[in-house]
């Protein structure tokens, strides 16, 4: 029968040339131009996220104003804990050129060259110690209001004599402080009698004056015992003291003694200081004492001991003297502009990898493979490409300005580029499943005419790689513009830097070939699907 | 019938088709037997449902068949790959169906161009045989016209000019006229019959359309998946006109 022979006479068809599924695929974007928006659209915010991304990390972006310690330090595991410059030497005439007044170079001079960290550390090193020398006079004169009453009562707790015009001054009442010294004067009586006599003796005198002792102890201590309660006491009658002058004294004991019976008589601080107790912050603060003082003194605990108060109060004046001095010495530092320091900074910055090779040789020295990088410094330029080389070994801690993102944050920048392209995916995905979805009718009459599956697959991929491709360039555009502006709006003209055109280039190609691949990838299945369709079952399908 | 000089151009073997719907499976063909001869103008009747859109596929090679096989021009079908099969539905077979089909991004022209671009006709000769095409089915004066500007039956117009591109053997019309009021069905059908006469094709049209029944060389009837019969057209008297069954 038929067969075999005459299956010759069917042909094979051939695959159209590349410009008709070119001219077709135009034709179709052109029809459907709204619905290609859309899509478009996706890819097109989807790219220019990436876009801006990308775009951040060429910028030159300025030394932060608050400029810390210039200088990365090793701690942690490694012995020998050393500091890393991060910034290589300059010469002097850079710095003149850079306009640092030739003053502070002299002072950082070494055989002809200087590091900027000198500079940064003196600036530094005024500022602190002006906020030092403030703190301290602002304490002095809060402390200045107590530390005479303090000082007296400090001395009232190490039994020193006391002259009654000073008890008088410190707000001694005149009965206690009078009778005191008349009690100083009976208690000498006393004693010479006992040399005299013996330390035993019991006779009518020595009784005598013990109470007499006695009398005036109490009356010091309460103002309602008169004289004429002496005989109570068993002073004999007659017996009469005369009463002591200003410049009289007593034991700072006996005054102690009183505070001690009524704990009431004087502050809280006071009293503290004249029986050598404790006392708590919060009763120090009340009393006028500034808080940081009171903490330091208390340390790790809740109270601390008048008499230290007092010993730190006598060191404010060589202190204060001390870091006012300091302050002058750098204010010099001070007067450095800061684009001089960012001129110099920007060119003489080593990368973090220089550092890291530093702590690194000095961590194979100690044997130990554990380095801990503590970045104080604010400028390291870090390249991203090498970055991650280290990232395992290293950990940094406080990199929370631009130019040490800190492993987190680019992993979160990278996580947020990929889930921002996810979704993207998604969405052309879906758009291009509809798109095929809708023309299955016209995919199956394609087929009834001849064309190849082949074909119908590059009519889509054209279709989705030419609005990919067109979405990526204005996407990257897009993106690349808008962090221009912003920084420049933000930072000002300094942030472009040395923006290389062969670097802004490579952001360019990699945003267009990532978006033309997302949609192409994005395609290939629908378009796919549709091609191994029987036309039949295309041809039935209904929108 | 006296025809044995006469070449088959379609041959059908024991045609089976199964359709599976989840658990049920429809068997829509049930061996059918059918010869088809160069030239010839059949008309494949029967109600809706009763496969005479299955057994339209199948012949144009549109899907495959559960079993048994299909020869066109004694070339079987099922030995086909897809390039054979592409080759075939290009230039061996025209498309006509019930909603025309036409690319909608493309002018009237383009539509006609097409097949012809996927059998590798130049450009030039293409675009001058689509106007002649369109001139025939009486569209000249309207090639740049894309098909939503175009009414149903200039639409299918455009697609008998379409199927006809490739000068193809024959031509499956599914339903040619059952989009189409009345009239335009009838002048679709003339036209049918026209290029068959003139350009000897063979048209092969499963519709149920009553009218076709005057001008067909043979009626074959189908129910259920099989031949119900096959009729001669010089056997039925039938009073065309009188039989009011449109409900368009």
């Amino acid at each position: 029968m038929p067969n075999e022979s005459s299956k010759a006479a069917i042909g094979r068809q051939t695959q159209l040339p590349f410009k008709r599924a070119l001219e077709i695929s135009l034709k179709s974007l052109k029809i459907r131009f709204w619905r290609s928006m859309i899509t478009a659209a996706g890819i097109f915010l989807g790219i220019a996220f990436l876009t801006v991304v990308l775009t951040q990390s060429l910028l030159q972006w300025p030394i932060p104003e608050k400029v810390d310690a210039g200088f990365v330090r090793v701690s942690g595991q490694v012995n020998g804990p050393g500091d890393y410059d991060v910034w290589t030497p300059a010469s002097i005439e850079e710095g003149l050129k850079a306009g640092i007044p030739k003053e502070v170079l002299d002072r950082v001079n070494v055989d002809g060259q200087f590091n900027l960290r000198d500079i940064v550390q003196g600036a530094i090193n005024a500022e602190r110690a002006e906020k030092k020398l403030r703190r301290l006079k602002r304490e002095w004169q809060s402390l200045s209001k107590i530390k005479d009453d303090l000082a007296f009562y400090v001395s009232v707790a190490s039994d020193a004599d006391i002259k009654v015009r000073d008890a008088l001054k410190r707000g001694v009442p005149t009965f206690t402080a009078r009778n005191l010294a008349i009690v100083a004067a009976v208690r000498k009586d006393l004693e010479k009698r006992l040399e005299e006599e013996g330390a035993n003796s019991d006779s009518k005198e020595v009784r005598a004056l013990k109470s007499e002792l006695d009398f005036y102890m109490a009356a010091a201590a309460d103002p309602r015992v008169k004289l004429a309660d002496a005989a109570k006491y068993g002073v004999p009658k007659g017996r009469k003291r005369k009463t002591p002058g200003a410049d009289a004294t007593f034991k700072g004991g006996d005054l102690a003694e009183i505070i001690r019976q009524q704990p009431d008589w004087v502050n809280v601080l006071f009293a503290s200081a004249a029986l050598d107790q404790d006392v708590t912050i919060k009763d120090a603060v009340r009393q006028g004492v500034p808080e940081t003082v009171a903490r330091r003194l208390a340390g790790q605990g809740n109270t601390f001991k008048p008499s230290a108060l007092n010993d730190l109060i006598k060191t404010y004046p060589d202190e204060m003297k001390k870091w006012k001095r300091r302050a002058e010495r750098n204010a010099i530092f001070k007067t450095v502009p800061k684009s001089a320091i960012a001129a110099i900074a920007r060119t003489h910055a080593r990368t973090l990898n220089d550092v890291l090779a530093d702590a690194k040789q000095l961590a194979k020295e100690a044997d130990r493979t554990n380095v801990m990088i503590v970045n104080t410094g604010r400028k390291i330029k870090v390249d991203f490409s090498r970055f991650g080389q280290d990232a395992g070994k290293v950990k940094l801690v406080d990199g929370d300005n631009i130019y040490v993102p800190d492993r987190n944050t680019r992993y979160r920048m990278i996580w947020l580029v990929v889930m921002s392209l996810l979704v993207c995916t998604v969405g052309i995905t879906n758009s291009m499943l509809m798109s095929v979805t809708e023309r299955f009718k016209e995919i199956g009459t394609m087929k009834c005419l001849g064309a190849l599956d082949k074909f119908i697959v590059e009519l889509f991929m054209l279709e989705s790689g030419m609005m990919g491709g067109a979405a990526s360039i204005l996407g990257w555009l897009t993106g690349f513009l808008l962090m221009l502006i912003v920084a420049i709006s933000t930072t000002g003209w300094d942030v472009i830097g040395n923006l290389e055109a062969k670097a802004v280039l490579l952001t360019f190609v990699e945003a267009v070939v990532v978006g033309m691949l997302l949609t192409i990838v994005a395609t290939i299945a629908p378009a796919k699907r549709a091609a191994d369709m029987p036309p039949a079952m295309a041809l039935r399908s209904e929108i | 019938m006296a025809n044995e000089k006469r070449e088959y151009v379609v041959r059908c073997k024991d045609l089976y088709k199964e359709f599976v719907m989840g658990d049920t499976v429809l068997q829509a063909l049930k061996g059918i037997q059918l010869d088809i001869y160069r030239g010839e103008y059949v008309s494949i009747m029967g109600p809706s449902g009763s496969g005479k859109s299955t057994l339209f596929n199948m012949v144009g090679g549109l899907d495959k068949p559960t079993s048994g096989t299909v020869f066109i021009n004694d070339v079987d079908m099922a030995q086909l790959d897809a390039q054979e099969l592409a080759y075939l539905r290009c230039r061996t077979i025209g498309y006509i169906f019930q909603t025309f089909n036409l690319i909608p991004v493309m002018t009237a022209l383009e539509n006609v161009v097409l097949p012809m671009i996927f059998a590798g006709v130049p450009q030039d000769e293409a675009v001058e045989r689509g106007i002649e095409l369109l001139k025939i089915v009486g569209l000249g004066d309207r090639l740049h016209h894309k098909p939503t500007e175009l009414s149903g039956g200039q639409q299918q117009r455009v697609a008998c000019a379409r199927a006809l591109a490739n000068n193809p053997a024959i031509i499956l019309a599914d339903e040619p006229t059952g989009n189409l009021d009345l009239k335009t069905g009838k002048e679709i059908i003339e036209l049918l019959r026209r290029l068959n006469k003139e350009q000897g094709v063979t048209v092969i049209s499963a519709t149920h359309d009553l009218k076709m029944i005057d001008i067909s060389d043979r009626i074959v009837w189908i129910r259920d998946g099989q031949i119900e019969r096959i009729e001669n057209r010089e056997d039925i008297e039938l009073k065309v006109g009188s039989v009011e069954h449109e409900e368009e």
